[in-house]
């Protein structure tokens, strides 16, 4: 009796209901899997709501203007108001203002991003440790030939996946001469074992994902295993 | 974060390389139109749309699940090329969106590619779907639509993250033809394993100036390749002044090492 009271906690058995509904799209498109579909955007989208008004709306705008007498934040209603514009043929060009200062803000934002990302990259290309000409030995290493050997094929390696990705990647020639064509084929091919081992690790995330799910129905409702 | 005005010389060459490609802009929309080769992927958007035409099923497009950004606005300049490839056709598309700025931008940019393709009266604000702003909520708003509206041909192209795999397995579920494009690393494998044709890394920033043919466009992408040379310089001469440190000859000499010193410390980051 404690079983079937627990099968039917209400919110055990939504959750299960949910993540076989979801699931069984993988078979096929069904009512059970419309009803979850409809019923987790309509949570979403109240999760939302509530969390826009908390976090933002209510301490930054609602509390600054009741409690903190700072009603200059009036001001940001009739801009807010102006993203309306759009649904009316006379208002267009008021959602336009707005739209063209978040495109500017971006626009600007990505020279900081540039300068954040792709510079330090640049410059981590040419560490002491990606020198083409192998340090010093150090004193007493019984493998010091072998070290120096691997040091300097795994750099010229690296420099030569650095050079070939990015001749891949140019758009301003065709990539006719052989030499060029050559090493934009190895940029590719280096960029599909790279692509190979992203999806395998990502992979295992999803099946540890997955057997999270399959734990929680089959040992926390169900409680099928034990453990 | 890096900051630009922690080192002169990062300011130089992010203030050099802008230069660069406004340069090419400039030239560009001055007449001297430059060339840029085929990217294969992009072709196959007209066969795509073509055949969502015969079959009589709509064309879904996907701008991705982030904010109104670069990559979004890339997105999107790629659908306003697809939307009049559609209006031509006669078909009808389907866009859902998971912020509701961006769905702003989605509706005009649909409606313009109607207006432009000379078939306004196609236009109907519902193509344009705003379902949540949660990532896995809209991935299963997604996959729904996908199967119920039967789409025939799936452009995925702006920002993925976990979801980029369901996308793209219920589009194929349904035999639609897809189309995709990210700058997110992570997830071009799970397009490239499931879809038709995907473009890789900087193809996607390429994409709307191979599309469109637009000279500024074309200007900035050509730019951006004397950008990358010049970058590949940088690595050469980083390259050649750490490994020559290593020889114990040039290391000892003041002739030699100062100057080679000075280059390394200069194009260092701290």
């Amino acid at each position: 009796m404690e079983y079937i009271r627990h099968l039917f906690n209400p919110i055990l058995l939504f959750g299960a209901l949910g993540t076989m509904a979801i699931l069984s799209l993988v078979f096929k498109e069904n009512r059970f899997y419309r009803v979850f579909e409809h019923v987790f955007l309509g949570l979403a989208l109240g999760y939302d709501l509530e969390f826009t008004w908390t976090t933002i709306l209510r301490p930054l705008f609602w509390d600054a203007m009741v409690r903190d007498g700072q009603w200059a934040w009036v001001m940001t209603v009739p801009v807010g108001l102006m993203f309306y514009g759009i649904y009316t043929q006379r208002f267009t060009w008021m959602s336009r203002v707005v739209f063209g200062i978040f495109f500017g803000l971006n626009a600007g934002a990505v020279f900081q991003d540039f300068a954040g990302r792709v510079v330090p990259q640049v410059t981590k290309s040419f560490l002491p440790s990606k020198s083409l000409i192998p340090p010093p030995p150090i004193p007493g290493d019984p493998h010091a030939l072998l070290h120096q050997i691997s040091f300097v094929l795994n750099n010229f390696l690296f420099l030569g996946i650095v050079v070939s990705v990015l001749v891949y990647f140019l758009f301003a020639f065709e990539q006719k001469n052989k030499a060029v064509l050559r090493t934009a084929q190895i940029g590719r091919w280096v960029l599909m074992f790279a692509f190979g081992a992203i999806f395998g690790s990502t992979i295992m995330t999803r099946m540890a994902l997955l057997i999270d799910r399959m734990y929680f129905i089959f040992h926390d409702w169900l409680r099928l295993v034990k453990g | 974060m890096q900051h630009a005005s922690e080192n002169w010389w990062v300011s130089g060459l992010v203030i050099l390389l802008s230069l660069i490609i406004v340069g090419k802009v400039l030239l560009a929309q001055r007449g001297r139109v430059p060339f840029i080769r085929r990217i294969s992927g992009l072709n196959a958007i007209d066969e795509a749309v073509g055949r969502a035409t015969e079959m009589g099923r709509p064309v879904m497009m996907v701008p991705g699940i982030s904010g109104l950004d670069v990559v979004t606005l890339q997105a999107l300049s790629i659908f306003s090329y697809i939307a009049r490839a559609v209006a031509r056709f006669g078909n009808k598309s389907i866009i859902p969106t998971i912020d509701p700025i961006v769905t702003g931008v989605a509706e005009e940019t649909l409606q313009d590619a109607y207006a432009d393709a000379g078939r306004p009266e196609l236009y109907d604000s519902g193509d344009v779907r705003y379902l949540t702003g949660q990532q896995f909520a809209f991935a299963s708003g997604v996959a729904g639509i996908i199967v119920r509206e039967k789409v025939a041909a799936s452009f995925l192209f702006g920002a993925f993250f976990a979801e980029s795999l369901i996308f793209a397995e219920v589009g194929q579920q349904v035999g639609a033809i897809q189309v995709a494009g990210t700058t997110e690393t992570n997830q071009i494998p799970f397009f490239i394993a499931a879809c038709d044709y995907v473009i890789i890394g900087d193809e996607f920033y390429a994409a709307s100036a191979y599309l469109s043919r637009d000279p500024t466009l074309l200007g900035s992408i050509v730019g951006q390749d004397y950008c990358k040379l010049l970058l590949l310089a940088i690595i050469f001469l980083g390259l050649i002044g750490v490994s020559l440190l290593n020889v114990p000859f040039l290391a000892h000499s003041s002739l030699f090492s100062h100057p080679l010193h000075w280059v390394v410390d200069l194009l260092k980051v701290k």
